[in-house]
């Protein structure tokens, strides 16, 4: 699928001019904006005062205070921050399941797409990174026109390799620098720990899960049946087996177990945790995870 | 195991070119699937063996399609299953009671072998020319106590007869048949055809052989013929059973009680297998027999017995119109020449009719006076036999119709034609067999229509009958519409023709009830039944029954008939022979192996259920898969 024009929809976008993206926790980010944030530092509101020390800057000793109690003071503001949304995007081989379109990774990149959206509407930075064996880092954007570029990049994007999400992670927690809302797209098939740990290392952000399926991934089809050849979409690993109602039914299970693991690891870190079926119309997927639905 | 056609299990071979496609072809589906780590999950939970299998093929088609061609050809081979338990509580023993079982060996050693066989329900068959069922179901003992007793018969035997007899009696179900012969004569398909048909019918079929090769003589083909003088010659040949010369002593007896006992000795050299055809001429009336003075193993084969209808003489009374004294009428002259019959020609009726035996009227131009008629219509009435001669004068006069209320037929019309032919019909066929009729030229005739109860002899084609005969009382009346008028004025040629005497022999030993000298010289084997109960005087025994069986070679008394029985079988009297029907040796071992192992069948129906149920579960699995 290397090089191949992905279709992604953002038919749906102007939908979303409505809506804005609550944020749990106050974020940290070196960009000012309009959510109120942790720090304090240079927006309008005083907030207090504390003593000078040496090396403050000259500008922010309050002369007032200095001339009623001859003691120098500086002044500390209420300091306005920006939202910065970290999307990362699963883009190994098995999101390009299914066949027909739109595949996961497609989807993946709508929905992803629709949030940044109204990210940029706030004038947020938001950055989407895909991930399979590495990460493929972008720079944080902001603003239309970064936007649009946004769209030309997710649409060529190449997308293989395997799922390593517990490596990613790894890898991306140190260019996070100020505390953000993380949102993971993913089918998740990857090993339970490596998500586990994924979610540990990135949980000091405000972290969301979604975890995008086709149905066909659960429910094997009628047609599939007798002995099959099944290929890893990863890996292109082959294995044999004889398929029945017994095995669909063994392997529906599987997968559920799967799901419900995921649910309690974000349960156990108390996270957001959304599972998505990629039939469902991308608008719905967003306003679910911006808590719209 | 053994296989009824263990060439089907080729169709194993199938298995090969089966596994090659399973293995070569691309059948499983290729699915692309990002999920493929729960597929492993499932897999780490089958057993490490299947796995290994289920790596190579894993189609269950396949192992269908394995387990129904297996089936298949298994059930083409047919696997010979024991399907009788090995003692059979059901025992038919069939025990061959030919003559030649009377070779002093052959019989003892079948009733040992007959005991030995005994299960816990017996029935014991002697074969003969018809089964004779000795004892049905009967207990061990029982079964026992009769074989000692059975004796072999002076018949031949017809063992396959009985074989199908037992097989075809849905009561003898799983029961053991046990078939005990010297097989010296079997008139049958091979005997393996009937270890087959026992087997489809869940029956256990074994013959047992008994006897060795013993050298017998025997009188075979013996018959008589009628010189028409009261006598008859008698043929027969003379066989030498076995491998050596012998000079063999024939003797010749007769004995009547109308003629002093007559003896012949003769004596004959037979080489090795040999035979002499003998011939003893004037075979008086009565009981004869030949006998061959040597000892042999078959005795009943020695005698040849013979029986001719003893005839005590009969007065008969021809009254005709011809004066004897000028000329001697063809009828007058054919029924003078026969003998033991005191013929007495008259113009007139004499007053002493009641001595006559029977009466011949021939009038051809003067009718009999009407008193005549009256006490010759009485003289039939009271059970005497009369002959009519169908002359113009019986139709002409009307004196001579009061003849007619004892004629078997009505007399219609005289007419004169010449395109009707002489034909025999009913018994006539027989008795008229020897009559050149074929040669008779009518010109002149009376139209006849016979009466109710009347034997039609003989017929005018497309007129009506010619010989005609019916009883009144204990006699018989007949009318012969054949006249015996010659030179100009003839209706017929029939007096001309050289049969025309013996056509008198003939018409008068119908009416006196002589039988045919077949009928007083039978074949062993032979079964005759009767309206009622007759007292029988066998060889051996006087016995009241509504059947005769003659199983026995010698003189029967029954009916006051003198019969005699006689084998007259070659292949019976052969007792030296070697093509013998083949059980011995490793043949016999087949056998015995093949009686163990029968019907294929029983397990070959299982077969094919399962293979039915395999196709149908396979039609289930692939319409699923959307393949049909």
């Amino acid at each position: 699928m290397a090089g191949a024009k992905h279709m992604i929809d953002t038919s749906f976008l102007t939908q979303l001019d409505r809506y804005a993206l609550p944020l749990r926790n106050r974020v940290m980010a070196v960009h000012s904006g309009s959510h109120i944030s942790t720090k304090k530092g240079s927006g309008l509101d005083l907030v207090d005062h504390r003593k000078y020390n040496p090396g403050d800057s000259l500008k922010k000793i309050d002369w007032n205070l200095y001339a009623r109690t001859e003691k120098l003071y500086i002044r500390r503001f209420e300091e306005d921050k920006n939202l910065n949304m970290v999307i990362l995007l699963d883009a190994s081989s098995s999101m390009l399941f299914p066949d027909n379109s739109p595949n996961k990774f497609e989807y993946a990149s709508t929905i992803a797409l629709g949030v940044s959206y109204i990210v940029m509407r706030y004038n947020d930075q938001y950055m989407i990174s895909t991930f399979a064996d590495d990460v493929d880092y972008t720079k944080a954007r902001k603003g239309r026109e970064e936007f649009l570029r946004t769209i030309d990049n997710l649409s060529s994007i190449s997308v293989n390799g395997k799922t390593k999400l517990a490596d990613c992670a790894d890898s991306i927690y140190s260019r996070i620098k100020s505390k953000s809302m993380v949102l993971i797209i993913s089918d998740f098939l990857d090993n339970l720990d490596s998500i586990r740990h994924a979610v540990h290392r990135l949980s000091g952000h405000e972290l969301v899960l979604v975890h995008l399926y086709d149905e066909t991934e659960i429910s094997l089809p009628e047609t599939v049946d007798g002995t099959v050849k099944f290929i890893d979409s990863e890996t292109n690993e082959e294995f044999n087996m004889s398929v029945g109602p017994e095995f669909k039914k063994e392997y529906a299970a599987e997968y559920e177990k799967h799901m419900a693991e995921l649910d309690k690891i974000a349960y156990d870190f108390k996270i957001p945790y959304f599972s998505i079926n990629i039939n469902n119309r991308p608008i719905d997927a967003v306003l679910t995870i911006i808590g719209e639905r | 195991m053994d296989y009824e056609f263990p060439l089907g299990l080729a169709a194993l071979a199938g298995i090969i070119p089966l596994t090659i496609v399973y293995l070569l072809k691309p059948r499983p589906k290729q699915i692309i699937l990002p999920s493929l780590m729960f597929v492993q999950r499932i897999s780490q939970n089958v057993l490490a063996s299947r796995r290994k299998i289920t790596k190579k093929i894993t189609d269950p088609l396949f192992f269908l399609q394995l387990l129904a061609l297996i089936l298949l050809s298994i059930a083409i081979a047919g696997p010979l299953l024991d399907s009788i338990s090995g003692n059979s509580e059901k025992v038919v023993v069939i025990i061959d009671s030919s003559a030649s079982m009377s070779v002093p060996d052959r019989i003892n050693t079948s009733r040992s072998m007959a005991i030995e066989s005994l299960g816990e329900e017996n029935t014991v068959i002697a074969a003969e020319s018809i089964p004779v069922v000795l004892a049905k179901a009967v207990d061990a003992d029982n079964a026992k106590e009769l074989i000692r007793n059975m004796e072999a018969r002076s018949t031949s035997a017809d063992v396959p007869k009985s074989i199908l007899t037992v097989v075809n009696d849905e009561e003898n179900q799983n029961a053991k048949i046990v078939v005990i012969s010297d097989f010296e004569n079997w008139a049958g398909r091979a005997p393996e055809t009937y270890i087959k048909i026992a087997n489809a019918k869940n029956m256990q079929l074994e013959f047992r052989q008994v006897g060795k090769p013993a050298v017998n003589y025997a009188i075979v083909n013996g018959y008589l013929k009628d010189r028409n003088d009261g006598t008859y010659e008698y043929t027969c040949t003379v066989k030498n059973f076995g491998n050596e010369s012998v000079k063999l002593d024939v003797q010749l007896e007769s004995k009547s009680g109308l003629f002093s006992p007559q003896k012949v000795n003769n004596s004959m050299s037979l080489d090795g297998f040999g035979a002499q055809q003998i011939k003893f001429f004037s075979i008086p009336q009565g009981t004869s027999t030949v006998e061959i003075l040597n000892k042999d193993a078959v005795p009943c084969d020695n005698i040849a017995y013979i029986s001719i209808p003893e005839i005590t003489p009969k007065k008969m009374l021809i009254l005709t119109d011809l004066d004897p004294a000028a000329s001697k009428s063809p009828l007058i002259t054919a029924l003078s020449l026969m003998p033991d019959i005191d013929v007495d020609v008259q113009y007139k009726l004499p007053d002493d009719l009641e001595k006559y035996d029977v009466v011949v009227i021939d009038c051809e131009y003067e009718p009999l006076s009407s008193s005549t008629v009256r006490k010759i219509v009485a003289y039939a009435k009271s059970g005497k036999d009369l002959i009519v001669i169908g002359n113009g004068c019986l139709y002409n006069s009307s004196e001579m119709h009061g003849l007619y209320p004892v004629l078997p037929v009505d007399i219609i019309s005289i007419k004169e034609d010449d395109s009707h032919t002489i034909e025999t019909s009913g018994s006539g066929k027989h008795i008229f067999e020897e009559i050149s009729f074929d040669e008779v030229y009518m010109s002149k005739y009376l139209v006849a229509v016979s009466r109710e109860n009347t034997s039609v002899l003989a017929e005018l084609e497309g007129v009506g009958p010619v010989v005609c005969a019916w009883n009144i009382k204990n006699g018989t009346t007949s009318y012969v519409g054949l006249s015996d008028t010659v030179e100009n004025e003839a209706w017929n040629n029939f007096p001309t023709i050289p049969t025309y005497p013996v056509f008198w022999v003939k018409l008068l030993k119908y009416m006196w009830g002589i039988d045919d000298i077949s009928e007083t010289n039978v074949n062993t084997g032979r079964y005759q039944a009767f309206d009622q109960s007759t007292r029988i005087k066998t060889p051996t025994e006087t016995i009241s029954s509504k059947f005769v069986y003659y199983d026995e070679c010698g003189i029967y008394n029954l009916n006051q008939k003198t019969v005699a029985a006689n084998l007259y079988d070659s292949a019976e009297s052969n007792t030296f022979t070697e093509k013998r029907l083949n059980l011995a040796g490793e043949n016999a071992e087949i056998q015995k192996e093949d009686l163990q192992t029968r019907s294929p069948d029983k397990l070959r129906k299982y077969l094919i259920y399962a293979l039915l149920l395999l196709l149908v579960i396979e039609n289930v699995i692939m319409f699923r898969r959307k393949i049909i």
